[in-house]
């Protein structure tokens, strides 16, 4: 299990992690979900004992990262952002390697290697260096090289990231399958159908502040039921606040050009807000309406888009 | 340990794939040797040079006196100095002395004996080599000591030397001769020893002994040697080292810095595989070495060890020198900047001992410099392992040194994000 308390990590005069606290259980894909830059990658960084914490706890099964880092990282399995892989060697030479730096030896060392390029699709090409693959290949062989050796615990930092639909697809089985046999994952990314789909539970993390926590439902549940409408047109200042002031409507953010309002029932009180809007000098060019989801909520937590 | 073992295989795996690279490092030596063999000949790598004139003769005479001629070159330290051929044809002679194919021809006329014998003018005919300028003369000086020699012989002994040739012409020889010649010869000995006993000049000979330094017993081609058998295990390192860079690019630096003991296990593989390479290396010079400069094979597996233990000390400061600086490009200056200087002063493109006593001594304090001396030492026999094990445990220890900053330099940020 993953347990952080109180992480803050500086760099200079730069807080990338500020008071994060979280655990996660074996079995369970824990989802670090945030905009680019938000500090996923530097609670990585920590976890896996790359980045030393400026201050706070961090545990892998029990073991300090910082005061045991030997135990805490053999139960640790990490596949990185960017491809970490030897392009002249063939798949089976890079995962070996890989199993080899964990401690994995003779037999064992084969088996594990011929089950995870089985399980990964890519045994059939396994002997081929690494430089012919496609891009999709090349993200299951870099998630094979960091499950090799049977972490407990799995950090999964944005591994989708460039790939195609299909791989993407299998990789999202993949990490299924791992926490169904009792791995625990940490699965950072900035994907929220991603998150939805998989996360069992989930933090939002912006500005290396963690600023919610829960369970899928839980998280819908906070936004209140309420759809997210984004409007695009004139809007001048007195239209702004004529919609703040109608019942159960709450105002996001606003300028002069859009709008994002926090509606309940939002289809059905169409009329009523665009009615304020045109009561008071505004016109609408463009509407959009999202029903409750995480990226309602982020929207509604932080006044932007997660993708910005 | 596994770290380093799985990231060996895996650096000599990725080497094996490239054998262009492997074949032009292991070239490095045999190249430089022989561009330096056609540059100062063959006789480069021979050791200390025989000196020896080539005279060609042709003995048209044939006699017993023209035979002892002859055969007074043969004698004593004469024989070192000039090597005798027998030629038949003169005009063959004389094109191949034409040709520069020997120092010097000695044509002796038919009549040389019995115009010695009974004191009658005759001619010697000695052609020289004009493209060469000291053994002619050697030759031109040993003929006219001979002919100077055979004059007074003749001065001397002529009379009984006279009876002797005429029993040799006559095929007859009787007690009576052999004891009159015999006897007057004595007489003749007993009337000039007290004038030439005891001799007038003392020649007083002393066998200086001076302590013989490796490189005076190495000879020109070993004096080189060891220089540039060294620069190929230089070339070796600073060609390895930039693979950090390779490993950085792919990501794999990074990833190998979330293993417990990553950065030392990758830097250790690097090592290791560096030392693979290095002693194949050196046990294809060295066996080189042992044919062409007569290395003895008994300092040969010492010499391997020492070779990559100083390579690998060489391959982790290179390593050093590529994570210090910002970019590839310039840890490229970098290196090269360091390299090249580090050769000179160090001895690996001119010998130590032709080099200014200053700068010799700063040589001698850089690590390929102190790596070389000793090298030299091994060669000359002079080090053995009980002298070379303090050495191995001091290059090892300056290697840890320079992989504990490399590591330093992983965690201040050179493996940056990816």
């Amino acid at each position: 299990m993953i347990e952080i308390q109180g992480l803050r990590k500086e760099f200079g005069d730069l807080v990338a992690v500020d008071d994060v606290s979280f655990a996660a259980q074996p079995g369970e894909v824990f989802g670090l979900l945030g905009p680019n830059g938000a500090g996923k990658s530097t609670t990585i960084g920590c976890l896996s004992g790359l980045i030393p914490p400026t201050t706070g706890v961090l545990k892998v099964q029990g073991h300090d990262v910082v005061g045991n880092p030997r135990e805490a990282r053999r139960a640790l399995g990490v596949v990185p952002q960017e491809l970490a892989l030897y392009e002249d060697l063939s798949a089976t030479e890079n995962v070996s390697y890989w199993g080899g730096a964990y401690g994995l030896r003779g037999e064992r060392l084969k088996k594990r290697v011929a089950e995870v390029l089985e399980w990964t699709g890519l045994s059939s090409r396994a002997r081929e260096p690494v430089e012919r693959f496609s891009g999709g290949m090349k993200r299951r062989l870099n998630f094979a090289a960091g499950i090799v050796h049977e972490p407990q615990v799995l950090l999964l930092d944005e591994p989708t990231v460039g790939v195609d639909p299909q791989s993407r697809v299998r990789l999202l089985e993949m990490v299924r399958e791992l926490a169904a046999v009792g791995a625990c994952v940490l699965y950072t990314t900035h994907y929220m159908e991603e998150a939805e789909s998989l996360c069992d539970r989930l933090a939002i993390i912006d500005h290396g502040k963690l600023i919610a926590m829960g369970t899928l439902a839980e998280l819908r549940g906070r936004t209140g039921g309420q759809d997210l409408l984004r409007l695009t047109g004139h809007f001048p200042a007195p239209v702004g606040a004529a919609l703040g002031a109608l019942g159960d409507v709450e105002l996001v953010s606003s300028d002069e050009e859009h709008l994002i309002l926090s509606v309940a029932g939002g289809t059905r009180r169409l009329p009523e807000l665009f009615a304020a809007v045109d009561g008071n000098g505004g016109e609408v060019r463009e509407t959009t309406m999202t029903q409750p989801s995480l990226e309602s909520l982020f929207i509604q937590m932080t006044g932007k888009e997660l993708r910005e | 340990m596994g770290f380093v073992l799985a990231s060996v295989r895996k650096d000599l795996v990725r080497r094996l794939r490239d054998p262009a690279a492997l074949i032009i490092w292991l070239g490095i030596p045999f190249v430089i040797l022989t561009l330096m063999t056609l540059a100062f000949g063959p006789g480069f790598g021979g050791g200390p040079q025989k000196i020896q004139a080539h005279l060609l003769l042709v003995d048209s005479d044939e006699s017993v006196v023209s035979g002892l001629f002859v055969g007074a070159f043969g004698q004593g330290p004469l024989a070192d100095l000039i090597r005798l051929e027998a030629v038949d044809d003169e005009a063959t002679a004389r094109k191949r002395i034409n040709a520069g194919n020997a120092t010097a021809l000695l044509v002796i006329p038919e009549g040389f004996g019995e115009a010695v014998l009974r004191s009658q003018p005759t001619e010697l005919k000695l052609w020289t080599n004009p493209a060469q300028r000291i053994l002619p003369g050697i030759v031109e000086e040993t003929v006219g000591v001979f002919v100077d020699g055979t004059f007074y012989l003749q001065q001397l002994l002529g009379e009984p030397l006279e009876t002797i040739v005429a029993g040799v012409d006559e095929e007859v020889f009787d007690l009576s001769q052999v004891t009159a010649v015999s006897t007057e010869i004595y007489r003749l000995v007993e009337r000039i020893e007290t004038r030439i006993f005891p001799p007038a000049i003392e020649l007083a000979t002393a066998v200086i002994t001076e302590e013989s330094s490796p490189q005076e017993d190495l000879g020109f081609g070993n004096l080189f040697y060891p220089g540039i058998f060294f620069m190929a295990i230089f070339f070796v390192a600073h060609g390895l080292s930039d693979d950090i860079w390779i490993e950085k690019k792919n990501g794999t630096l990074h990833r190998s810095l979330r293993v417990h003991g990553g950065g030392r296990g990758l830097l250790l593989g690097k090592l290791g595989a560096g030392a693979v390479l290095m002693t194949a290396l050196s046990a294809l010079s060295l066996v080189a070495g042992g044919f062409l400069f007569g290395i003895a094979w008994s300092v040969v597996p010492l010499a391997v060890v020492w070779s990559v233990v100083s390579g690998c000390g060489l391959l982790a400061l290179f390593t050093l020198l590529q994570v210090v600086a910002r970019t590839q490009r310039a840890a490229v200056l970098v290196g090269n900047l360091v390299m090249f200087p580090l050769m000179i002063l160090g001895g690996s493109m001119f010998p130590a001992e032709a080099m200014p006593a200053g700068l010799l001594a700063i040589g001698r304090w850089t690590p390929n410099g102190w790596a070389l001396a000793h090298l030299k030492k091994v060669f000359a026999g002079s080090a053995g392992v009980a002298e070379t094990l303090p050495a191995l445990l001091a290059m090892l220890a300056m290697t840890a040194v320079f992989v504990f900053l490399t590591q330093r330099r992983f965690a201040g940020g050179f493996a940056g994000s990816a």
